[in-house]
């Protein structure tokens, strides 16, 4: 069975933005839409956080990344009234806007901030591995624009996959939520 | 706002419309229940006819504010006929609740305002009554358990909520009958002489529900101040930030303790019926509904949802 997952690797991440560049071009978001000072109240599909660890000399600048986390338990489609929300045979979470209400339940449920409510589509809306593009056989629009590899994409179950080895490495932002993540990332 | 590698974001989508629908929902669901203990105990049809149509109303404009609040309310039926439907979900469970109860809320008020030529008049409401009234309590709970399936936010994902949401819809329901059924008690032939009776017994549960209130809200917050990072910010929020005007001064104030001093102070005093009384009551009632909605958003508005990065 496929099973799609990513890796984010923070370590080599440069905070360049190109994913967030890339997937709203790809997904006709519109880049204004993000607020910087309150970019934490996602407007896109993805999008980073700017921190600063540690203190001099040991003081890092990490950039933490929001993304839907395409829960193996989502608790979004649990909550959904009307089942428009759904996760796809290959591990996907997905919304379809033909049974959406546009309640927000499952924005309110999200326990990693990664849906928002689209005011065009007056509906949530959420990172969808670039399902449309993956079905093709080409990689999610991020993933191809990062200069530094940082985000890996590939098939969780399939053992010769590199995001299978990096998963290995890297850990699951929620596991005391019990939602079984299919993004994993490694540590700065 | 960062805080110890946890990011947190407060609930911004769900406003006023939603805490006024879980308001009447907690309201209606519970005037019923006591419309049907007065029909049980002493066939009081005026009683009856008064607690479900405040239920009857009361959730209908209710299930206005839900529709209105979606963002598609063009959609609106899918809730309750999606090809898809969702019965883990309790929104699904709720609104299947809401609806059946708007049904049997409006069959049961039927007789009582309408003359039915029937010999089984008084049978009808007893079970229509009966299956009404576990239809309002489970409305009432309800939308305590809508905010406590959210398992981000740590500050609603408690079982004292639906406990809470309970006892302060009863005491909402309790103080509407107070400032309506006196009144019109007094204007129905045959029923005067109970009107001070049946004000005094509603008000003196409204009384100690109100206390009950007090103090589940007292054990909530305070547990909530020794909670993980989100309930903590939640519980200070409410205890002493942003929302703490709101808190105070409408739902402990104007809500709860001005409404005992007028309770104890003066209507549970006077046993006898006067135009006096009755104006205290419906000026308590008025305050109480006040606090009791004050409450459900404040609760709402203080949803924190804590992202951990890693």
């Amino acid at each position: 069975m496929t099973r799609y997952g990513m890796v984010i690797n923070l370590k080599t991440c440069i905070g360049c933005g190109a994913c967030v560049a890339a997937c709203s071009e790809e997904n006709s978001i519109i880049l204004s839409m993000i607020k910087r000072e309150a970019k934490v109240q996602l407007g896109t599909r993805t999008d980073f956080e700017v921190v600063e660890e540690g203190t001099f000399p040991n003081a890092m600048r990490v950039y933490y990344h929001h993304i839907c986390m395409q829960c193996e338990r989502p608790p979004c489609v649990e909550v959904c009234p009307t089942g428009a929300s759904y996760i796809t045979k290959d591990g996907v979470v997905l919304i379809n806007y033909n049974y959406c209400i546009g309640c927000r339940y499952c924005v309110v449920t999200c326990p990693y901030g990664a849906r928002y409510v689209n005011k065009w589509l007056k509906a949530p809306d959420k990172c969808t591995f670039c399902y449309h593009r993956v079905k093709e056989g080409l990689l999610p629009a991020c993933v191809e624009a990062c200069p530094t590899h940082s985000r890996i994409f590939g098939d969780l179950d399939n053992p010769n996959s590199e995001v299978s080895h990096l998963m290995l490495k890297a850990v699951s932002p929620n596991q005391p939520k019990g939602t079984e993540t299919k993004v994993f990332i490694i540590p700065p | 706002m960062m805080e110890n590698g946890i990011i947190l974001v407060w609930q911004h989508w769900w406003g006023s419309l939603i805490a006024g629908y879980l308001f009447l929902g907690g309201l209606a669901g519970l005037a019923l229940p006591i419309a049907y203990y007065y029909w049980i105990k002493e066939r009081n049809k005026v009683m009856s006819a008064v607690g479900s149509l405040i239920a009857f109303i009361g959730i209908i404009l209710g299930l206005f504010l839900l529709v209105i609040d979606l963002k598609r309310p063009e959609k609106a039926y899918l809730a309750l006929a999606s090809p898809a439907l969702n019965w883990k979900s309790w929104m699904t469970i709720g609104t299947y609740i809401i609806s059946l109860y708007t049904i049997f809320s409006g069959l049961y008020a039927l007789p009582f305002i309408v003359k039915v030529p029937s010999p089984r008049v008084t049978k009808y409401p007893t079970v229509i009554g009966a299956i009404a009234t576990f239809l309002g309590v489970a409305t009432a709970v309800y939308t305590g358990f809508l905010l406590g399936a959210i398992k981000s936010i740590t500050f609603w994902n408690t079982p004292i909520l639906p406990v809470l949401f309970v006892v302060s819809g009863l005491s909402a329901g309790l103080c509407i009958y107070c400032a309506v059924s006196p009144a019109v008690l007094r204007l129905s032939k045959g029923f005067e002489k109970h009107a001070a009776r049946i004000r005094l017994q509603l008000q003196r549960l409204d009384a100690y529900s109100l206390m009950t209130e007090l103090f589940l809200l007292f054990v909530y917050l305070d547990t909530a101040m020794w909670g993980d990072t989100g309930m903590k910010e939640a519980a200070k929020s409410i205890l002493y930030g942003n929302l703490a005007p709101y808190f105070w001064i409408l739902v402990v104030v104007v809500g709860t303790i001005i409404p005992l001093i007028l309770l104890f102070g003066y209507t549970l005093r006077i046993k006898e019926e006067s135009k006096t009384a009755i104006a205290i009551s419906v000026i308590a009632a008025i305050l109480i509904l006040i606090g009791s909605f004050t409450l459900r958003y404040v609760i709402l508005k203080a949803g924190v949802i804590q992202i951990s990065l890693i």
